[in-house]
């Protein structure tokens, strides 16, 4: 199906490439079917578009954090594993959404709030974690070669 | 809304299988309990309300990506 989207314009995507969102995301409780889009097909670059399938708008900048962060293990309440119906902890797949301020240098990353995706069955959710010690907005440029993602890392 | 009093050790029922119990009162502080099922999410309102302004701004992010890959990389 071709969807209108916020970056690439009109793009042709595979169906069974939509992520479902039961409860959206919070701030938007209605729009319920994503798909992830990179700008280039074959680009290494980690970002992607969490792109609405059904409007052009939402749609986030979203990093795998395992591409930033070697220490990034949030605790997923059992409640939201169930609640993608997640079988096997393999099939998890993290996401965190990157907001990029019109002052590129002042882009950060929700640790707080990361997405979790049941790979297998596509279906995902956007959970907040209990714990504080992660971020809801994480500087990337203060990060320098440090990928320690705790808000009380030493040195920071 | 609907107000209501209640003192320490006093509950409410919401439909079928919701309860709120006012635990303890210290000065200012109400310790609430609530019983719910699994599905249904609780949470600080302000917690709340601030997740939904950071999703709501990141929603509001244009960027070229690859200009962000390349902005990270200095």
């Amino acid at each position: 199906m071709v969807i209108e989207t916020k970056d690439l314009g009109f793009v042709e995507i595979d169906e069974r490439d939509i992520i479902r969102f039961p409860h959206g995301i919070y701030g938007f409780e209605k729009a319920s079917r994503y798909i992830l889009l990179k700008k280039n097909k074959d680009s290494a670059n980690p970002f992607m578009w969490l792109q609405c399938v059904d409007s052009k708008n939402p749609c986030f900048v979203v990093i795998d954090p395992g591409r930033l962060f070697h220490n990034y293990e949030p605790e997923i309440a059992p409640d939201a594993v169930q609640a993608i119906g997640l079988r096997s902890p393999g099939d998890l797949r993290l996401l965190v959404i990157a907001a990029v301020p019109h002052d590129i240098e002042k882009v950060n990353v929700n640790l707080r709030c990361p997405i979790v995706i049941n790979a297998v069955d596509n279906i995902a959710l956007q959970v907040i974690l209990e714990d504080d010690k992660y971020l809801m907005k994480y500087y990337l440029m203060n990060k320098g070669r440090d990928s320690d993602a705790r808000a009380d890392a030493p040195g920071r | 809304m609907l107000v209501l009093t209640r003192r320490a050790g006093e509950s409410l029922v919401i439909g079928d299988n919701i309860e709120i119990c006012i635990v303890d009162i210290q000065g200012e502080k109400v310790k609430i309990g609530i019983m719910a099922p699994k599905d249904i999410s609780i949470f600080r309102k302000e917690l709340l309300e601030e997740v939904k302004g950071a999703n709501v701004s990141a929603a509001e992010t244009e960027i070229d990506l690859e200009a962000l890959a390349e902005a990270l990389k200095k």
